[in-house]
């Protein structure tokens, strides 16, 4: 998956889980709380009417035994007992005592909201009422209104000689639900009546029915417990005409609360009341009237702050996931612009183009990366261009390098070929000269008569230039004959070879008067001719050049050179044992400038006159130094001498002087 | 793995940590809410002379435990009994009693009987601030606001018993009693009573706590031939007493028995033949009808045997259970002080019907039930207030203050005591 899209979802999640999670958890709480809370004030509520109930109660209780007490009452009583059973209550006497009470009651009845105010004789006769209803009159000790609340209330005052109250109940005599306070009126401890209050249930249901704090759907609930069922014994806001016709069977499975409360337990829940609805209740009994009371309350109503809460909670989810979304669409384009522009930057460098720079000024991690990036793309640029610098110099290189080998190969194969030239003319040259001379000889011999003396002068001339061409012929292709016919290189005692060279030279040697002393000389890989040609050119060489009035004094003698300091400035690979073969004279020498001009081909210090030879002694010996991959120096003082050193390896490791011999001898043919 | 998993490893014990430690601060007062039970005390006398009524109380006690424990406690807690024996001595209960508060430290203490282990350890109990549940009939003029009286009042026992005696006996009363505190009291108001019912009172006699010598009474019982004899001797002088009453002469066919303290446990004591035909007065018989009682007679025969019977003081130490466990319910704790604000207004649907603790004297509303004894040993209700009488512990024959001063008389009589010591 992209950034791009990633980020913005893991931010959803992040950002949403611990809401949700939250918000349920919430929701959860305050579904709890408002359930707590809502059975709180329903028990609050509900203890505040049962209280106000008992209080009214109690003050009923205490204003009967007030009354029943009062010294009015308690003579009263007396006298009406007496009169009603005398006269009856049609009698002038009666009338004569109950206008004395009549005041009393009924501005009781009229302050405390009594239904009737009753008088009873100790044998249960009503004696006294105020609404002289159909209970006025008759016996509530004996017979079926024995079983009426007031026959009930009486008796437990009589006997329990205290104030009773009575239960709630459908009163026959004044066709409505009534209960009935009822307190002994005693006369010096013995009872002789017993003061009643009927009341009304007004009073009562106002307490009751009061729906403060009950919201719109709360309301009270009141059963008494009749035989097996709980009876409802007041209206409730929702049914004004339940009392005594609304009830529910004990042990029935549903409006568990109802029973409960009529049963004497305590309790809170929810339930589904009579109404079919869900409901908050709290319940308990009041043991006044043997009430069961039941506050509720519809869920809905008391959950109402649930659905606030649910749909404040989907706001704010729903606020959160835009919220999220933006911030989370920013922060991912906020990374992923950088990204995608390093990507392209990447590509770009990738491509070739290294002048791309990404340039950010971000501060964070991906804007470190950029410029990481570019200055990496600055170094690989640096790097590139002394690379490029470095190859087109190579390549220069290469070339030239190439151009002189061609321009060497193209130099040996003409040398190789003025060489071939020089050796085949010098050869096929000798033959013609050779007749040159020869009819030259017969011409002067033959027809030198003939000629006359400017005619063999002529010739002679002719014979002594031809005859030094010759001698420069000869000389030229035993020069080229070096290479084109040299031999394989063997051991060589060079000692031997200056012996035989000595030997060859003796008279020559003795003409001169010469001195000539040889030092004691190595064995080393050569060709033993040419090192003959060497030594021969090179002594001739102090024979012939020395001074007209000295004899010539001529060294020869050997050096060993270290291996390692071998003549590094001929950059010759040869780094084997070399020695050095010295032949010094003290004859007229030569300018120092001269030192190697003497080793060119035909080159000459002096005049053929002075000095014989052709010139190509000394290029011979070069030349053969060469081949034995070695070297010949002079060094001259005019007047006072010169000294040749040859330079040579002493062995040959393989056999290279021959390979040589091959390839130039190969090239002869 | 092991050096990848560590990291793991660390971050859940971190977290691990974490939401411990949430739950500590979220939860601080219930960190182990179910490890410790609710103690309770249970103080009876469980030798000495009140052994016989008083073992049967402390069973019935711990019954109603036993129940509540089943039905997994209270607040999630186990309730934990701690049942001390207060050997029928009046210093051994404030002895126990103080033991029970202080070391024991339990939430509420069932217990006592006679009146004089009432009175002593009530100061005990006020000066601790703590909660006794007192299970029996008695003599009232009393009100603290530590105790709840799940037994009778006067007005609930007395006063309708001599009442009915005069309606429905006759009006000669011979009063006998245990020499303590609510003998003597009750008969104090029983005096007024039947000096106000114009009633007469042939004869007062007394038995020291577990003195069996009944003979002079029952002969001078015998003598005076009263219409009614209105008894309120407890523990097993009683045995002994209609042991000589019957000697005497004496059957309940001529001259009936009203007895206080006698119920159906202290009848299976004595030969019921003796006694068929004598009354009680309680609140609560084991004949009442009601399902609450049929099962929890059912529930005690089961755990204690069948031929054990259940007497209103064990029903008053039952239900007294349940109230206070409704309480403690209440108040979601039990803390004494909060029990003792959430114990008024309980309701309760109890064997003897719905009882209700009075929020202002800490008495309970009970049904008032005179029963006849039957052969079975039971009793047979003869009248009832069909529903429960709010509790009235000072009578009104007398002013409050009166009747404190009366209580002082016989305290100094007593030398500082609750009971006469005899000798």
């Amino acid at each position: 998956m992209r950034i791009a899209v990633k980020l913005p979802a893991w931010f959803l999640l992040a950002a949403l889980a611990p809401l949700v999670i939250a918000g349920i958890a919430g929701a959860l709480i305050f579904h709890q709380a408002l359930e707590t809370e809502g059975l709180e004030r329903l028990r609050s509520l509900l203890e505040s009417k049962v209280s106000r109930i008992h209080a009214f109660m109690r003050e009923r209780e205490g204003d009967a035994e007030t009354l029943a007490h009062s010294p009015l009452i308690v003579d009263v009583m007396d006298r009406i007992v007496r009169v009603y059973s005398e006269a009856g209550v049609e009698a002038s006497a009666y009338y004569g005592v109950d206008d004395e009470v009549r005041p009393l009651l009924t501005r009781y009845q009229r302050v405390f909201g009594y239904a009737d105010v009753l008088l009873l004789s100790s044998a249960g006769d009503v004696v006294f009422s105020l609404l002289r209803g159909a209970d006025f009159g008759a016996n509530f000790c004996e017979g079926e209104l024995r079983h009426t609340e007031l026959g009930k209330a009486f008796d437990r005052a009589r006997t329990l000689q205290a104030t009773a109250v009575s239960d709630c109940e459908y009163y026959e005599p004044a066709g409505e639900p009534a209960a009935f306070i009822a307190a002994p009126i005693l006369k010096a401890g013995e009872l002789v009546g017993v003061l009643a209050y009927r009341l009304g249930n007004q009073r009562v249901y106002d307490v009751l029915l009061d729906p403060s704090g009950l919201g719109e759907t709360g309301e009270t609930v009141v059963v008494a417990p009749k035989d097996d069922r709980a009876v409802f014994v007041a209206p409730t806001r929702h049914d004004p005409d339940a009392a005594f016709d609304r009830h529910v069977a004990f042990g029935a499975v549903t409006r568990r609360p109802v029973q409960e409360a009529a049963l004497g337990t305590k309790g809170s829940g929810s339930y589904v009341d009579y109404r079919g609805r869900r409901v908050f209740a709290a319940w308990r009994y009041s043991p006044y009237l043997r009430w069961g009371i039941v506050t509720k309350m519809d869920a809905s109503e008391l959950l109402g702050g649930i659905v606030v809460f649910r749909r404040v909670l989907a706001a704010v989810v729903a606020a959160a996931v835009i919220v999220a979304l933006v911030l989370s669409l920013g922060l991912s384009r906020s990374i992923v612009r950088p990204i995608r522009k390093l990507r392209k930057g990447t590509a770009a460098v990738a491509g070739g183009d290294l002048e791309h720079r990404v340039g950010t000024s971000a501060p964070d991690e991906i804007g470190e990366l950029s410029r990481a990036f570019d200055s990496m793309v600055q170094s690989l640029k640096r790097v590139t261009a002394s690379r490029d610098e470095l190859n087109r110099e190579v390549a220069q290189r290469a070339r030239a390098e190439r151009n002189l080998r061609t321009a060497m190969s193209q130099l040996e194969r003409s040398n190789r070929d003025i060489e071939q030239f020089a050796h085949s003319a010098s050869h096929d040259l000798q033959e013609p000269l050779r007749k040159v001379i020869t009819f030259g000889s017969l011409l002067d011999s033959e027809y030198g008569e003939a000629l006359g003396s400017e005619g063999r002068h002529y010739v002679s001339i002719m014979r002594r230039a031809t005859e030094r061409m010759q001698a420069l012929v000869s000389d030229l292709f035993m020069y080229t004959c070096i290479v084109t016919r040299a031999r394989a290189f063997e051991r060589v005692d060079l000692g031997r070879i200056v012996a035989e060279v000595l030997d060859d030279l003796s008279s020559r040697i003795a003409d001169a008067d010469a001195e000539i002393d040889v030092g004691e000389l190595p064995t080393i890989d050569a060709d033993a001719a040419q090192m003959q040609q060497l030594m021969q050119n090179l002594i001739e060489n102090a024979l012939k050049f020395r001074r007209e009035n000295e004899g010539p004094r001529i060294r020869v003698y050997a050096e060993a050179i270290e291996a390692d300091a071998a003549q590094p400035q001929t950059g010759d690979s040869h780094t084997g044992a070399r020695c050095r073969i010295v032949v010094e004279d003290n004859g007229i020498g030569f300018e120092a400038r001269h030192a190697e001009r003497i080793f060119g081909v035909f080159q000459r210090l002096h005049g053929r006159h002075e000095y014989g030879g052709s010139g190509i002694g000394l290029a011979v010996c070069r030349r053969i130094a060469e081949r034995h991959k070695g070297t010949i120096t002079a060094q001259g003082t005019p007047g006072k001498g010169a000294t040749f050193a040859v330079c040579l390896p002493t062995a040959h490791d393989e056999e290279g002087g021959y390979e040589t011999v091959e390839r130039v001898g190969g090239a002869a043919t | 793995m092991r050096g990848k998993l560590r990291p793991y490893l660390l971050l859940g014990a971190a977290a691990g940590l974490a939401v411990g430690l949430c739950f500590y601060f979220a939860f601080p007062g219930r960190r182990f809410p179910r490890s410790r039970p609710i103690k309770v005390g249970v103080l009876h006398s469980l030798s000495g002379t009140m052994a016989i009524s008083e073992q049967a109380v402390a069973a019935a006690t711990l019954m109603a435990i036993g129940e509540i424990n089943r039905e997994d406690g209270l607040l999630g807690r186990r309730i934990e009994p701690v049942v001390v024996d207060g050997k029928s001595d009046w210093p051994t209960f404030a002895r126990e009693a103080e033991r029970l508060i202080t070391q024991e430290q339990v939430s509420v203490v069932f217990g006592c009987w006679t009146s004089a282990s009432r009175k002593t350890v009530k100061p005990v109990f006020e000066r601790h601030n703590h909660l006794l549940f007192y299970p029996v009939q008695y003599e009232g003029l009393e009100e603290s606001p530590n105790i709840v009286y799940t037994g009778a009042a006067p007005n609930q026992q007395i006063i309708p018993a001599v009442k009915w005696c005069f309606d429905h006996l006759g009006k000669r009363f011979f009063l006998v009693g245990s020499d303590y505190v609510f003998p003597r009291t009750a008969n104090a108001i029983i005096r007024e009573q039947v000096r106000a019912l114009k009633g007469e009172i042939v004869g007062e006699e007394y038995l020291l706590l577990g003195d069996t010598d009944a003979e002079p009474i029952a002969k001078r019982i015998a003598e005076m031939k009263p219409d009614v004899i209105l008894n309120t001797i407890n523990g097993d002088s009683n045995v002994a007493f209609f042991r000589a009453l019957r000697h005497a002469g004496v059957t309940s066919g001529d001259i009936p028995t009203m007895s206080f303290s006698v119920t159906e446990q202290e009848l299976s004591g004595v030969e019921i033949a003796d006694m068929v035909g004598d009354y009680a007065c309680w609140n609560y018989f084991q004949s009442v009808d009601t399902p609450e009682n049929r099962r929890v007679v059912r529930l005690f025969k089961k755990e204690y045997g069948a031929d054990r019977v259940m007497g209103d003081p064990m029903e008053a130490a039952y239900f007294g259970v349940h109230l206070w466990a409704q309480a403690v319910r209440d108040a979601r704790t039990d803390d004494v002080g909060e029990v003792l604000k959430a114990v008024r207004d309980q309701t309760f649907r109890a064997p003897e019907g719905i009882v209700c603790i009075d929020a202002e004297n800490h008495h309970t509303w009970k049904t008032v039930r005179i029963g006849r004894v039957a052969s079975n040993g039971q009793f047979d209700i003869v009248w009832t207030s069909e529903k429960p009488i709010r509790p009235v512990p000072y009578p009104v024959y007398k002013s409050r203050a009166e009747w404190e001063q009366f209580l002082q008389s016989l305290h100094a009589g007593w030398g500082g005591r609750w009971a006469n010591p005899g000798g």
